[in-house]
């Protein structure tokens, strides 16, 4: 019986000091993030329409992210894409609300949120994961070059 | 000759123990610390409800929640669009069990019903024994349907694989060893809950009224988790503290975890190439010996251009407009210049590249592999054994089945139709179809 509390203890301790130094990096952080941002836009386009999409996807890779606010990973993504826009150059990722999409998360069988589903022309799944930022959208992507 | 036998098979244990410890291990981890996760938090007082009921309602939580947790990573997205129905629709109907569970908390009556019932299900003889297993279970099972942590690179490894309808053994294995992570702090609240109630005497003679106090507080919980007033408070956690998240899958971004998630992702693209580089090429079905690869003026008149600019020249056609990039149609390609079998229509798929692709070759043997550096990237050339024709790359980004991608010109080769199998003399082939 004690072990158990001994271990709870042990777990909520042990985060506290990740809680507490990812605040305090959070904030010595702030000010160069927001000028980073302001300097570049993120690169995420909103979802419009799957039509819209399916357009864009005729072009070059096009990469739906199902995201959601909640979602802290999501976020940090968002970051790291808008940092390392200029690798992605060319590529289309396009923001989906998770909790507002069903049809699509029915149609590709999307379950959780951060997940990544690069269509093609005809709305077609060609590659599906979930997780990882800008580095795990160019190992995943169906390239287009032969 | 023993000494090397031995520190291959030292190399070959360290690379199988990585795959097979590091990663289960670590989502052991994970799991544990995941209840801190504010993905999580909002089902947490569900979990606290199990401090109260029957003796070993905690381990019927625990079982119910390690297997549904493990089972739903697995195939929910199968079950999403085998059935159509979405993810957030089936955790409605986990919430509705919730509420339920939280009605019969509350009512007295309802709860002497309900756990009569549940023994019976489970034994006809036990049906005095009020042990809350079975609604433990039952429990346990709807929070495995609710509870989507914010995960870290090794679980999303294992979901990509989910949503991509790739489950294998290591996926299982890691899904296993983060539910049973999960489940230890999971007991621990309950267990901390029951000892608590019991240290204190004011606590333990008013058992009917905490249940029902924690009746009240699954069904708050089932209602905020009906409106999304979850989501909402994540959220405001998330911005308040815009690290929390974040930290706590941190465990998981280390150099160990992503070579061996790098491995795990390699091998059956490597376990593939290993099998089809030992294969033989296969000799033509007539009396010749080999295929033969006719004169260079020859060639330049029986091929068009494109063909002899793809196939001797390494060129590579336009995409789209070719001629197999979306034949659809049951038969083989062979090998335009000399009629070898390269590729069957049922290893063929739409990679929306605009040129035809195959997850493997129809005969490893009459395939080679060169490294080719052109155009800024390294890519592996594929041509053909005997006539070592230039048919197109290999790529290794494939979602599919071997992990692969052939990337093929159209130019480089010749269809025949299934039903022509026979009289081009590819007869043996006709049980592909």
């Amino acid at each position: 019986m004690k072990l158990f509390t001994i271990l709870i203890a042990l777990v909520i301790f042990s985060s506290f000091p990740v809680f507490g130094s990812g605040q305090q990096d959070d904030s010595s952080m702030d000010k160069p993030m927001m000028e980073d941002k302001s300097e570049m836009a993120s690169p995420l386009l909103d979802f419009i329409n799957m039509e819209k999409s399916m357009i864009l996807a005729e072009s070059s890779p096009t990469v739906l992210f199902f995201y959601a606010n909640w979602c802290p990973s999501c976020q940090a993504v968002e970051k790291d894409i808008t940092m390392n826009a200029s690798d992605l150059e060319g590529i289309n990722l396009i923001k989906v609300d998770y909790d507002d999409s069903k049809e699509l998360q029915k149609k590709y069988g999307v379950t959780s949120q951060h997940t990544f589903i690069q269509i093609d022309p005809a709305g077609e799944a060609l590659a599906k994961w979930n997780g990882g930022g800008s580095k795990e959208i160019l190992e995943n992507l169906v390239k287009k070059e032969m | 000759m023993v000494e090397e036998a031995k520190r291959s098979l030292k190399t070959w244990l360290r690379r199988k123990c990585r795959i097979m410890l590091v990663l289960p291990f670590f989502a052991f981890l994970s799991g544990i610390v995941t209840i801190l996760s504010p993905c999580i938090l909002p089902v947490l007082p569900l979990v606290l409800s199990g401090s109260v009921g029957g003796k070993r309602k905690p381990v019927g939580v625990v079982l119910g929640f390690v297997l549904s947790f493990s089972l739903f990573t697995l195939i929910l997205s199968t079950l999403v669009q085998a059935l159509q129905i979405s993810a957030q629709t089936m955790r409605m109907a986990a919430i509705l069990i919730i509420i339920l569970f939280g009605f019969v908390l509350l009512i007295p009556k309802l709860q002497e019903k309900f756990e009569l019932a549940a023994s019976r299900l489970v034994s006809q003889k036990q049906n005095k024994q009020r042990n809350g297993l079975t609604g433990g279970i039952l429990l346990g099972a709807s929070l495995g349907l609710l509870w989507t942590p914010c995960v870290g690179p090794i679980m999303a490894s294992v979901i990509s694989l989910a949503i991509s309808q790739q489950v294998d053994g290591g996926s299982a294995v890691i899904v296993l060893s983060y539910s049973l992570g999960t489940s230890i702090p999971m007991f621990g609240i309950m267990l901390g809950g029951r000892n608590l109630i019991k240290r204190f005497p004011g606590l333990s003679k008013n058992t009917g009224r905490i249940q029902r106090v924690f009746g009240i507080l699954m069904i708050i919980v089932g209602l905020s988790l009906y409106f999304g007033l979850d989501r909402k408070f994540q959220t405001l956690i998330l911005k308040t503290f815009p690290s929390y998240g974040s930290s706590i899958t941190a465990i998981e971004e280390n150099k160990f975890i992503e070579r061996a998630l790098q491995q795990r992702s390699g091998n059956r693209q490597e376990q593939f190439l290993e099998s089809i580089e030992d294969a033989d090429p296969i000799p033509p079905p007539g009396i010749e010996g080999v295929y033969n690869k006719p004169e260079e003026s020859i060639l330049k008149e029986s091929l068009s251009s494109l063909q002899y600019n793809v196939t001797q020249n390494d060129g590579t056609e336009a995409s789209f407009r070719n001629e197999y990039w979306d034949n659809h149609a049951e038969g083989i390609y062979v090998d335009i210049v000399s009629g070898e079998a390269l590729f069957s229509s049922t290893d063929k798929f739409e990679s929306g590249t605009g040129w035809p692709s195959f997850t493997r070759p129809l005969e490893g043997g009459n395939i080679k592999m060169d490294k080719d550096m052109g155009f800024g990237m390294i890519r592996n050339e594929v041509s053909s054994f005997y006539a070592d024709s230039h048919l197109g790359h290999m790529f290794d980004d494939d979602p599919g089945p071997t992990g692969l991608r052939y990337c093929i010109n159209s130019a480089a080769l010749r269809f025949i139709p299934a039903r022509e199998l026979e009289t081009e003399g590819y007869g043996k082939y006709l049980d592909l179809f």
